[in-house]
């Protein structure tokens, strides 16, 4: 059987007709945040079943994951196309997710269409939910979800079409700072003051600030800053963000952020408590191999690669610990019209840019980009060498 | 009239005759300052005058060149009464503490105390004696620690001086007061091109006083920390590997002190821990203690202040209190340390104001009613062994 190309692949696309827009559309309207993506979920999962995939639900134990399976492992590789579809609290779909999903249910619809109900090997579109905050894969990876996945691929919406933007590994830490509580007029002698420790890490991260690498984030709130102003509060905690491009690095600066703490805590008598979250975003590792492979492809149907933005946009997703797992690309398609400036991530204007009809347009293009990526990997073993070589430090091309 | 009262008299009119010699040499050391263990001038100056009036003078006693003592014997064993006196000035402002008003009420008394002797015989009429002990370097050298460490207090049963203030207070506290040198070692880097390559020394002293100024909230009233950086980086391309900083811990309580010092130790230490530096913090082993009152001694001298008309004022609570080395005298043997006007209210002490205030004709006037009060009340000791002994007793019991 010959491996199908760019023009069954757009032929398929047209068949889908305005299904893919629908979904996008239905999904852009009601915005559902992470984990509780209820309606999403069903809606891609009655999609993809109508095209002839098997689709589990609840995938790896998370109500709002599902897993739609198309063939058998055993006749050739396993490749998976993620799908997010958690919006944001406050202004929605401002990160686009409605087109990664319906993108994702597009290359899934387009792969059944143009390989038949026995294809040489496996395709899965995955609906990873939870990608703002709550580790929606990462929870997927640790349930086994992704065991037996030769390679996974996704697109994202951005103000620009880039096969590489790097995303942060991060770590999310609560700090808390125990105290003695006094009366803050009669007895402050009394007092441990949990709000000082807290004011001086902060003050530490800012001091520290000038000694990161350029690319390195760190951030946060104060969750709990006292109880009233007349005790010496005894009690405080606050929430960081540490972000790092690098792994290592990451792990440093998680170190010299707990040496803050501590710092803090001795100067004021409290005690420092650290509880990192079970699980860290790891910063994101796109094969080569395979983005430009869906590089190729997206030229081909008729999208070419912007020139950098300025500066890099900084960002994290869980998508980075699948990329540390398995093979995995995550490219950035443009979805502003020539000529618009660009838009910043999470904010209402990128919120209502990715619903217009442009933008849709471009979710479908990558749609079928995604596919052909996908028929690569089932059909081309040296496609999948290379990707899996280049992964194991061993192969691939070189850095772009 | 006892022979007490007689001798009092006589005193006081001896102190009033050498009045204008005594504010001649308080003029003349406030026109020659000089820093601490350096008052060559003021040294030389005070003990040719006690010498001159009969006094037994030993200069650089203790090994310190500019400190004396001069003696005034009794007629047999009994008390020894010290009158402290100071003489050192403060750097850039002068006599802006009223050293030279110390130094003269505290050789006033001892001239006059010796002229009373010379007249009938060679010793005071009273068993016990009376010595002058000049102590050098009050401001921040300790002089009287160094002195006593090397015995020169040793025979010393009860202790005095006065001090030049904005208003007499027989009875205000001074702070114990510990100082500190912190130094911070980190890395150097270029602050532009390698700044994360860098552990920054400048961080960790800003830590520290971050720390500290969060830490004033929980610290008792009476307590101070203050303190400045003395060596604050190198080049502003430069991530500052070096820093050092200096400050002095106070509190009332000697025990609260200790306190202090530990909570310093650990605001220092937290500093380093958060910036990734080493730190260093030297105390000097030197410690002022807060003075000790002894009221029994105070009630003599105020007796005394009362008996020459001179007024003691009303506390003004709004300021605040110094440290002096006089307070680690005061806990080793019963002192008085009370305060005297030489000026209008409201002067701070080392202020310019203050420094002009130290050569008035207030500061004239507080000298000379001071070497009375402290010669009158030195004969009160010594007439009255259980003066004393109560004061001893009080000192026993706080």
């Amino acid at each position: 059987m010959t491996t199908p190309g760019a023009r069954e692949v757009l032929a398929a696309a047209e068949q889908l007709g305005s299904e893919l827009d629908a979904l996008s559309r239905r999904i852009h309207a009601h915005p559902e945040v992470g984990f509780a993506e209820v309606r999403a979920a069903a809606w891609l999962a009655e999609h993809l079943a109508g095209h002839g995939y098997a689709v589990e639900r609840e995938a790896g134990g998370v109500t709002t994951a599902f897993r739609a399976s198309l063939g058998s492992d055993a006749a050739g590789p396993t490749v998976a196309i993620l799908a997010e579809y958690d919006a944001l609290p406050g202004i929605g779909h401002g990160c686009g997710h409605n087109l990664i999903a319906a993108a994702a249910a597009g290359a899934g619809a387009i792969l059944a269409a143009v390989l038949g109900p026995r294809p040489a090997g496996r395709v899965q579109v995955i609906g990873t939910p939870a990608e703002e905050g709550g580790g929606g894969k990462v929870a997927l990876l640790d349930a086994g979800v992704f065991r037996g996945v030769d390679a996974a691929l996704m697109v994202h919406p951005f103000s620009r079409t880039r096969m590489y933007e790097p995303l942060l590994g991060r770590v999310k830490l609560t700090v808390e700072f125990v105290g003695k509580a006094a009366h803050a007029a009669a007895y402050p002698d009394e007092g441990l003051n949990a709000l000082d420790a807290m004011l001086l890490h902060f003050q530490g991260i800012a001091a520290m600030r000038q000694q990161l690498r350029p690319e390195a984030r760190v951030h946060g709130i104060i969750t709990r800053g006292g109880d009233a102003p007349n005790i010496i509060p005894e009690h405080t905690a606050a929430l960081f963000y540490v972000r790092s491009i690098d792994r290592e690095y990451l792990q440093e600066v998680a170190r010299r952020f707990e040496a803050c703490a501590e710092g803090a805590a001795r100067a004021t008598g409290t005690r420092a408590r650290i509880s990192p979250e079970a699980f860290l975003y790891e910063p994101m590792r796109a094969n080569r191999t395979l983005s430009e492979r869906f590089r190729r492809h997206l030229v081909a149907v008729g999208i070419g690669e912007d020139p950098a933005a300025p500066r890099p946009a900084l960002a994290s997703s869980d998508v980075g610990n699948v990329s540390q797992a398995l093979p995995t690309i995550h490219p950035w398609i443009g979805i502003l019209p020539p000529g618009q400036p660009d838009l910043a991530l999470h904010t209402p204007a990128f919120r209502d840019a990715a619903i217009t009809d442009f933008a849709l347009a471009r979710m479908r293009a990558a749609a079928c980009a995604l596919a052909l990526t996908a028929l690569d990997v089932l059909g081309d073993p040296t496609c999948l060498r290379a990707a899996r070589a280049e992964l194991a430090g061993t192969g691939g091309p070189p850095s772009p | 009239m006892s022979d007490l009262e007689a001798l009092k008299s006589r005193v006081a009119e001896t102190a009033d005759r050498l009045a204008d010699e005594l504010w001649g040499l308080a003029l003349r050391i406030h026109a020659n300052p000089e820093l601490a263990f350096k008052e060559e001038k003021a040294a030389g100056w005070l003990t040719a005058f006690l010498e001159a009036r009969g006094c037994r003078v030993e200069r650089g006693v203790g090994g310190l060149p500019t400190a004396f003592r001069a003696e005034v014997p009794g007629t047999g064993p009994g008390a020894t009464v010290a009158i402290m006196a100071e003489y050192d000035a403060l750097p850039q402002i002068g006599h802006a503490c009223g050293h030279n008003v110390i130094a003269t009420a505290g050789a006033g008394a001892g001239a006059s105390l010796a002229a009373v002797a010379l007249a009938g015989a060679t010793r005071l009429p009273l068993p016990g004696r009376v010595v002058v002990i000049g102590t050098p370097a009050e401001e921040g050298g300790a002089g009287k620690v160094r002195l006593m460490e090397r015995g020169v207090f040793r025979e010393v049963d009860v202790a005095m001086m006065i001090h030049p203030r904005c208003g007499t207070q027989l009875w205000r506290p001074t702070l114990g007061l510990t100082k500190v040198k912190v130094e911070y070692f980190g890395k150097a880097a270029h602050a532009s091109s390698w700044p994360w390559r860098g552990v920054n020394a400048l961080n960790a002293v800003i830590g520290l006083f971050n720390a500290l100024d969060a830490m004033r909230q929980q610290i008792r009233s009476d307590a101070r920390v203050h303190g400045i950086i003395t060596v604050g980086g190198q080049q502003a391309n430069i991530i500052p590997e070096y820093t050092a900083a200096e400050f002095y811990l106070r509190s009332l309580d000697k025990t609260y002190l200790q306190e202090l010092r530990r909570r310093f130790e650990a605001a220092a230490e937290g500093a380093a821990t958060a910036t990734g530096c080493r730190v260093q913090a030297t105390f000097d082993p030197t410690i002022h203690d807060p003075l000790k009152p002894n009221f029994t001694m105070l009630e003599l001298f105020g007796r005394n202040l009362d008996r020459i008309g001179f007024a003691v004022d009303p506390d003004d609570a709004e300021a605040g209190y110094g440290s002096t080395d006089a307070g680690n005298v005061s806990q080793a043997l019963p002192t008085i340390h009370p305060y005297i006007r030489i000026s209008p209210d409201g002067v701070p002490g080392h202020s310019r104001d203050f420094a002009e205030a130290a050569a008035s004709p207030l500061a004239r006037a507080g000298m000379l009613a001071a070497a009375k009060a402290l010669a009158m009340t030195a004969l009160d000791l010594l007439a009255d062994p259980s003066a004393v002994a109560a004061a001893k007793a009080e000192f026993a019991r706080a």
